[in-house]
C-alpha cells in the first residue's frame, strides 16, 4: 500500500516575482547559448540528423546522441571524498520521499536542501541563472538532455560512484538522447495513456479501434480531461491519427490542429494533469493520464468505490496496438555543483533495490531498476491486479514512442497550436 | 523661493513631501521597474537555445513584432486574443453588476440598520475572505460538484430536478466564482461612504416630504455614487486579471479570459506575446481608470 501519494507536478501557475526572475535569468544564459553554438560547429563533423535549438543535433531512436565530454566540464575524478553536505537537491515538489531523504541523510551525515521547482521551463531558468547552487536535478526531461549537456549546464558522471547503477538500471533502457548516460540518469520512467472509471463508462476504451477517439466521441462530451503541456495536449490528436508526438510537418500539425480544436469545442475537455482527483469524483470519467499516478487512486475514490473501478489502457498494449507515449525522468549534477561527490552518492543510493521500493511506495512511479516489477507491486499491494499492466517492463517500454527535442520553430508552433486549442485555459 | 523662507522654511517646505519618499521609492521599485522589464521582454526577443526570453533594456533596440501581432489580432474576428478579451469583459461586466448588486443592499444594511451589531457583522462578513482567494475557490470545486452540497441543497429544496454539472466549463459559474471572490472588495468602500452619510441630510428630505424611496434615490445614492464607481473599480481592475478563478472553476476552452492568456504565454516559449498581452490589458484598463480619475474630480469641483 502507498504511503502517502502527492501530487507529483503543481497546477499552473507564475507568479509575478516568478515571471520577472526569469526575465532577468535570460541575460546571464546568453553565454550559454553561445557555448552551444560553438559546441555544435566543433562537432560538426559528426552525422547528419536534424537540427535543434542553435543549431544542436536532435537526438531520435534513429539519430542517437553521444553528448561530448569537454576538459572545461569533466566528470569529478575517482576516488574523491563526499563533502560534508548539505546536498542541495532541486527537484519537483515532494518527488523523493521524505522517509528516503532521511535515510540518506542518517547513511551519510550530510544534510539535505531540497528545493523547488513546478515547470521543466522553470528548471530551465533557473539552471541557467543559478545552477552551481544545486547539486542534483530531479527531474530533466530527454527534450532538455542534449541542450542542458552540451551548454554546459550539467556535468558528466563519474560512474565508478555509481555501481548500483551498473547493476540495477534496465539495459534496454533507451538512451539515444545520451548515449551510455553520461549525463542523465533515469529517475522514474512512465507510459502516457488513458484512465477511465469503468463503474461509470461502460464501453471498454481498451478494446476500442483506436482508443484515442473516445476523446472525440460526444457521449462523454463534459466529461475529459487532457493532460496539460504542449507536448503531452498535442500528442493525443498525433496519436489518434498514427503520428508522432514529435512530429514537425507544419500541413500535419494544422491538420491535428483543427482535429483538435474541433474536439475542444464539441468535448469541452479540461485540461491538467490531477486525474486521480478529478475521475474520483464521479463528474469526470475520462483522463489522459501518465501510468505513475496509478498508485494514488486509493487515496482519493470516495467511500465505496473500489479501486478496481478504475482502468487504465495504454494503446500499444490495447489489441488496436496504437501508438503510445513512454517518458523517462533524469538524474542530472549542475555543472560547478558545490558536494559532486555526495550528489553521485545520492543517485547510488536512490538505485538501491530497497531504497527505489521505499520511494515507489510514496511517490507511485517506477524506477527502471531489475529489481522491481508488476509482480513486485501487487503482491506487496501497491497496485490491484487489474492494474499491473501499468507497470512498464523492459519488452512494454520498447512498444513506446518518446517525446523528442523540437527544432525552435517547431516548438514555438507546437506551443502557438497548444495556445489556440486550450484558449489559455 | 529659499531666500524668502530662510533655511528653517525650505526644511518645512521639504518636511511633508518627505513623506511622499517611501511610496516613490515602492512605486520605482515596484511599479516602474517591473513595468519597464515587461516592456523589454514585450519588445525583446527569444534566447535561440533555451528559448527563454531574451529581453532588451535598450528602448533603440526593440522590435514591435510581437506586440504589433497581438494587437492585430486583437482585431481579428474571433481570434483567441478578441474571444478572450470579449469573453473577459463580459464575466467583469456582469461580475461587478452582480457584486453591487450584492453589496450595496448588504453595506446598506449594516451602515444604516445594524445598529451596535454593525462591527460584529462587518467581521462575520469579512471573516471567511481572511482565507486565501485560491483555498476558498479550492472550496468551492468541492461544493460545486455532482455530488456536492449546492446541488444536494438545490435538488432537496426542488429549485433543480437532477445535480447540475457547474464545473463542466460554464460561464455562470466563473461569473459566479468572480463575484463571491471579489464582493468584499465591493462593501468596504460603500459601506465606509454610506456609514458617513450625514443623518440630519436625511433626516431633512424627508421632513420636507420625501418618501423612503425618493429619500434613497434623491440624497443616498447620489451621495454613494463616488464608492459606487470606487467600488468598481477595486473590483474590477483585478478581475481583468484573474485567471485563477477560471483555472479552477471551470478551466475549459469556452471559458478561457485574458489573464489564462497571459499565464500560458509566459509558462511557456511565447513569453514576448505573453508580456505584450500584459501592456495591451494595461492599456485597455487605463480607458476605466481615467473614467474613474475624471469622475472623482468632477465630484470634487462640485464641492468646493
Amino acid at each position: 500500500m502507498f504511503d502517502h501519494p502527492k501530487p507529483r507536478r503543481r497546477q499552473l501557475g507564475l507568479t509575478r516575482r516568478e515571471f520577472l526572475r526569469r526575465s532577468a535569468m535570460t541575460g546571464i544564459a546568453l553565454p550559454t547559448a553561445a557555448a552551444i553554438l560553438a559546441a555544435c560547429g566543433s562537432s560538426s563533423e559528426e552525422g547528419g540528423g536534424e537540427t535543434g535549438a542553435g543549431g544542436l543535433k536532435l537526438a531520435s531512436p534513429d539519430n542517437p546522441i553521444t553528448l561530448p565530454i569537454n576538459n572545461d566540464n569533466p566528470p569529478i575524478d575517482d576516488g574523491l571524498d563526499a563533502e560534508d553536505g548539505p546536498l542541495r537537491i532541486f527537484a519537483y515538489d515532494d518527488y523523493i520521499w521524505k522517509k528516503v531523504l532521511n535515510g540518506f541523510t542518517e547513511r551519510t551525515g550530510a544534510d539535505i536542501e531540497y528545493t523547488v521547482f513546478d515547470t521543466p521551463e522553470e528548471m530551465v531558468a533557473k539552471l541557467l541563472s543559478n545552477g552551481p547552487d544545486f547539486d542534483l536535478v530531479v527531474t530533466i526531461t530527454i527534450e532538455n538532455a542534449g541542450k542542458l549537456a552540451t551548454g554546459k549546464l550539467i556535468q558528466p558522471f563519474n560512474k565508478s560512484y555509481l555501481p548500483n547503477v551498473e547493476d540495477q538500471l534496465w539495459p534496454e533502457l533507451p538512451d539515444f538522447f545520451d548515449v551510455g548516460h553520461q549525463y542523465t540518469l533515469p529517475y522514474t520512467i512512465y507510459s502516457t495513456g488513458i484512465a477511465w472509471r469503468n463503474d461509470l463508462v461502460s464501453d471498454d476504451i481498451a478494446a476500442m479501434d483506436n482508443p484515442w477517439d473516445v476523446f472525440w466521441d460526444t457521449r462523454f462530451a463534459g466529461q475529459a480531461h487532457l493532460l496539460n503541456g504542449a507536448r503531452d495536449t498535442l500528442s493525443v490528436g498525433l496519436l489518434r491519427n498514427g503520428y508522432d508526438p514529435s512530429e514537425s510537418d507544419p500541413a500535419i500539425l494544422e491538420q491535428v490542429k483543427q482535429q483538435m480544436l474541433e474536439g475542444a469545442d464539441s468535448m469541452n475537455w479540461k485540461y491538467d494533469h490531477v486525474d486521480y482527483t478529478e475521475l474520483s469524483t464521479s463528474q469526470w470519467q475520462i483522463h489522459n493520464a501518465w501510468s505513475g499516478s496509478m498508485g494514488y487512486y486509493q487515496y482519493y475514490l470516495p467511500k465505496g468505490v473500489d479501486i478496481t473501478a478504475i482502468s487504465y489502457a495504454w494503446p500499444p498494449t490495447t489489441p488496436s496496438k496504437k501508438k503510445g507515449l513512454i517518458a523517462q525522468d533524469l538524474f542530472a549534477i549542475p555543472t560547478g555543483a558545490a558536494h559532486p561527490v555526495l550528489a553521485h552518492q545520492m543517485i547510488n543510493y536512490m538505485y538501491e533495490a530497497d531504497v527505489a521500493l521505499q520511494n515507489y511506495t510514496y511517490e507511485s512511479y517506477q524506477p527502471p531498476i531489475n529489481s522491481f516489477d508488476e509482480t513486485t507491486a501487487v503482491e506487496q499491494g501497491y497496485l490491484p491486479e487489474s492494474l499491473a499492466h501499468t507497470i512498464i517492463t523492459p519488452e512494454t517500454m520498447a512498444l513506446g514512442v518518446s517525446q523528442l527535442e523540437l527544432e525552435p520553430a517547431v516548438n514555438q508552433l507546437y506551443q502557438e497550436i497548444y495556445q489556440e486549442i486550450t484558449g489559455g485555459a | 523661493m529659499r531666500s524668502k523662507l530662510g533655511r528653517g522654511g525650505y526644511r518645512l517646505q521639504l518636511f511633508w513631501p518627505a513623506f511622499a519618499a517611501p511610496a516613490t521609492v515602492w512605486l520605482l521599485a515596484f511599479f516602474v521597474v517591473p513595468f519597464f522589464v515587461i516592456m523589454a521582454i514585450a519588445f525583446g526577443g527569444l534566447d535561440p537555445v533555451f528559448l527563454t526570453p531574451h529581453p532588451r533594456y535598450d528602448p533603440l533596440d526593440w522590435q514591435f513584432g510581437s506586440f504589433a501581432n497581438v494587437l492585430s489580432h486583437l482585431f481579428v474576428r474571433e481570434s483567441i486574443y478578441q474571444q478572450a478579451f470579449l469573453r473577459t469583459l463580459a464575466y467583469v461586466t456582469l461580475a461587478s453588476i452582480g457584486c453591487l448588486l450584492i453589496g450595496y443592499p448588504v453595506a446598506y444594511f449594516m451602515a444604516r440598520h445594524a445598529g451596535r451589531f454593525k462591527t460584529a457583522f462587518l467581521v462575520a462578513f469579512i471573516a471567511p475572505f481572511w482565507m486565501s482567494y485560491m483555498m476558498r475557490m479550492f472550496a468551492w470545486v468541492n461544493l460545486l460538484q455532482e455530488e456536492g452540497y449546492v446541488n444536494r441543497i438545490l435538488v432537496n429544496l426542488g429549485l433543480l430536478q437532477s445535480p447540475r454539472l457547474w464545473l463542466q466549463g460554464k460561464p455562470s459559474t466563473v461569473v459566479f466564482g468572480l463575484i463571491y471572490g471579489y464582493v468584499p472588495f465591493m462593501i468596504l468602500p460603500l459601506y465606509a461612504m454610506l456609514d458617513r452619510i450625514d443623518r440630519s441630510t436625511l433626516e431633512a428630505a424627508r421632513d420636507l416630504g420625501a418618501g423612503q424611496i425618493q429619500t434613497f434615490r434623491r440624497i443616498t445614492l447620489p451621495l454613494s455614487r463616488q464608492a459606487i464607481f470606487a467600488g468598481c473599480m477595486i473590483v474590477t481592475l483585478p478581475m481583468f486579471g484573474d485567471y485563477y478563478t477560471q483555472t479552477l472553476l471551470a478551466s475549459t476552452r469556452g471559458t478561457s479570459m485574458f489573464g489564462n492568456l497571459i499565464v500560458s504565454s509566459l509558462e511557456s516559449s511565447l513569453v514576448n506575446t505573453g508580456a505584450s498581452l500584459v501592456l495591451v490589458m494595461i492599456a485597455l484598463l487605463m480607458i476605466p481608470m481615467v473614467f474613474y480619475l475624471r469622475s472623482a474630480a468632477r465630484a470634487r469641483e462640485l464641492v468646493a
